[in-house]
């Protein structure tokens, strides 16, 4: 029977949505350190490069290099005009859906933390073509409060801006928060590192937390260089089904959706299957469009190449400044990764 | 500072004032007379004339309304989504994203959106996911007809700059509870009033009661000083002081009290800066129309991203609002007589 420690992913998760924001794709902050030091804190040294990714190791008997490749940072803006009277404008860095921007709270990174609202046009003097148009991020400002002098000794043009990231708990276990499947699946690793679930197995498992996901996964192949692993598990979220006549649908709650494409190892994508119906964890299955620029592409392409599986936990409204995840669907993650590796014993 | 933290953190969109009103009448109990909440919900507070012979005293009105912008349960889907609608004037865009708190409750919620095909934003294609995973679910904890209100926290950027939300009009109660503070040589009537922002109902029913001589309304405004907006739109500057309001889209305010107005600012060197925009309105128009006619003016306060739930102000142009209308009091007899 594998423990569940739902405890800790519990504080590492509010850890990480309080202490965390600001971890936007091509721009390198000091909150990598909240990773390395609960890792250091659970007697593991960790190892940085110069671009963000943090990795660390739990050493079995070594009979097979496995890495886990999860991302860390999330999406955001880049500050990128400071004007006459302090405003601040912006620019997107990730896929962030910019039509939510309007009246949200953001957090800029500069030499200091920095709170600003992203201004709208009070209701009363908005014309209606006003209304009915998106908002473009050229199109809005951010206001501090501060005076252009004061801003300009705080902020530079470059610094990265996120959206504030508070923690909210719904019902089922659900909750919600800007970029909040990154930190879920961040906190579930670190949990897993600090209850030492993976070391009791003969392989030797290598965790990524990724720096620069979401600008097209650079930072994958400086991670292949470093480790060249001879497996690897990606982890990430997926976006549930909207499209009502789906039959397949992705439900969240559901469990975690086991990606199929033509280019995942179909043996060991049927093993995580079979795994998860042996020991009777829900799982999803999802068909993804065969695209170049998917990591399981990248990976398979990498020097003599190497076999991959992937799964996703489901998330509610991605990409946008509230996401929802099901604390089951991160359970049920965990325990297949588990199981998943209890099993590659007997192979 | 404290007090407004308190006023902007409580929920009481229009047709739900009740929590506002109880904190306010905590505030103000030991500084007044008596007090009547009237069929509708207005507090209405009196504090008597300080002089004791007088068997017809001025009556003067202060006006400030308790409820804030905010939404309605409207249906919820077979999902256990709930679908909604606005109270009060919301630019729809900035829905999505925000934290909402429902019903009595409070159940906490996030505004989505949901993909639409013509990829506008409208509560026609917005919900409020609370995690439950059914209807059935869902209508254990919300009603049909349940109050949403924005969650939002109130806090200084700086040292004298306010983010929260509720500013309107939550700052003109935290006014006029300031004003009760002081003896007047006149009646003095402070409406808490409801329902503003659904159509002004409250003040019409408290200036009606109260049948006042004259009414000073206390307002948040709009304040649109933005770089991408064109300068004639920007209504009010923030920093620059209370305002004073040539006319709106309800009311044509009188210029001498616009005048004395202008005069008590010159002598006690308050910022005071004209409303440059005739949008909107506030209770001012009830007031001014009930019983015979009432004299009316608004003073109010600007507030950057007014109807959000996060609006900002300005802490220096509330403490001049309040020494403005602190020395209007003072001088009203004058202008009266």
């Amino acid at each position: 029977m594998i423990k569940e420690v739902v405890l800790d992913f519990d504080i590492i998760l509010r850890k990480l949505a309080k202490t965390y924001p600001g971890n936007v794709s091509n721009n390198l902050l000091s909150e990598k350190r909240l990773i390395s030091k609960i890792l250091y804190d659970c007697g593991i040294k960790p190892e940085e490069d110069d671009h963000g990714n943090i990795l660390c190791s739990e050493t079995g008997t070594y009979v097979k290099k496995y890495l886990i490749f999860s991302a860390y940072d999330e999406e955001g803006f880049l500050v990128s005009k400071i004007d006459r009277r302090g405003f601040i404008s912006l620019a997107k860095a990730g896929n962030i859906d910019e039509r939510l921007l309007l009246g949200s709270e953001v957090i800029i990174h500069g030499k200091e933390l920095v709170l600003g609202i992203v201004g709208a046009k009070p209701p009363h003097l908005l014309s209606s073509s006003e209304k009915e148009n998106p908002v473009k991020c050229e199109n809005v400002t951010v206001d501090t409060g501060f005076t252009p002098e004061k801003i300009c000794k705080m902020i530079s043009i470059g610094d990265s801006v996120s959206l504030k990231g508070e923690l909210i708990e719904l019902l089922n276990k659900r909750f919600a928060g800007a970029s909040i499947s990154v930190k879920a699946l961040t906190a579930m690793l670190l949990s897993m590192i600090n209850n030492r679930e993976l070391e009791k197995f003969k392989s030797q498992t290598c965790i990524s937390f990724a720096y620069s996901r979401q600008n097209n996964y650079q930072n994958l192949y400086r991670i292949l260089y470093r480790v060249r692993p001879d497996f690897i598990i990606f982890l990430d979220a997926v976006n549930v089904s909207s499209d009502p006549l789906e039959y397949n649908k992705i439900l969240l709650g559901n469990g975690p959706v086991i990606i199929k494409n033509p280019v995942v190892d179909r043996d060991y994508t049927q093993l995580l299957f079979q795994i998860a119906e042996n020991m009777n964890i829900p799982v999803q299955e999802k068909v993804i469009p065969f695209k170049v620029q998917t990591m399981s592409y990248l990976a398979q392409t990498f020097e003599g190449g190497i076999s991959s599986v992937h799964i996703s936990v489901p998330v509610l409204y991605r990409n946008s400044s509230k996401e929802i995840v099901d604390r089951e669907d991160i359970n049920k993650c965990r325990k297949l990764l588990l199981a998943f590796f209890k099993s590659e014993l007997n192979l | 500072m404290e007090l407004l933290r308190e006023l902007t953190c409580l929920d009481g969109v229009s047709g739900d004032e009740k929590d506002v009103r109880n904190l306010i009448y905590d505030k103000i109990k030991d500084d007044i007379d008596s007090y009547n909440v009237d069929n509708i919900g207005n507090l209405i507070a009196l504090k008597k004339t300080r002089i004791i012979k007088n068997n017809n005293p001025l009556k003067i009105m202060l006006a400030a309304h308790m409820d804030e912008v905010g939404f309605m349960v409207s249906g919820i889907t077979e999902h256990g989504l709930i679908r909604f609608f606005s109270i009060g004037s919301i630019d729809e865009r900035i829905i999505p994203g925000c934290t909402m708190i429902i019903g009595k409750n409070k159940i906490p919620g996030i505004a989505e959106f949901i993909n639409s095909a013509d990829n506008k934003i409208s509560l026609n294609n917005l919900v409020i996911d609370i995690g439950a995973k059914s209807y059935k679910e869902t209508s254990n904890y919300i009603n049909l007809g349940d109050f949403i209100s924005f969650k939002s926290e109130s806090i200084l950027l700086r040292e004298n700059i306010l983010k929260a939300k509720a500013l309107d009009d939550r700052a003109g109660c935290a006014v006029l509870i300031d004003m009760l503070k002081e003896s007047y040589d006149f009646d003095l009537y402070a409406c808490f009033t409801v329902q503003e922002e659904i159509g002004l109902l409250g003040a019409a029913v408290a200036s009606y009661s109260v049948n006042p001589d004259i009414a000073f309304i206390v307002e948040g405004t709009t304040c649109s000083d933005l770089d991408n907006v064109d300068p004639v739109e920007y209504s009010t500057i923030l920093g620059e002081g209370p305002a004073v309001s040539i006319m709106d889209k309800s009311t044509i305010y009188n210029n001498s009290i616009r005048d004395f107005i202008i005069k008590v600012a010159k002598e006690n060197q308050i910022k005071l800066q004209i409303k440059n925009t005739f949008t909107g309105g506030n209770d001012s128009a009830k007031i001014q129309r009930s019983n015979k006619g009432v004299l009316v003016e608004v003073i109010s306060i600007p507030v950057r991203y007014i109807h959000s739930p996060n609006s900002i102000m300005n802490m220096n142009d509330f403490i001049e609002t309040k020494k403005l209308l602190s020395g209007v009091l003072r001088e009203v007899r004058n202008l009266l007589e």
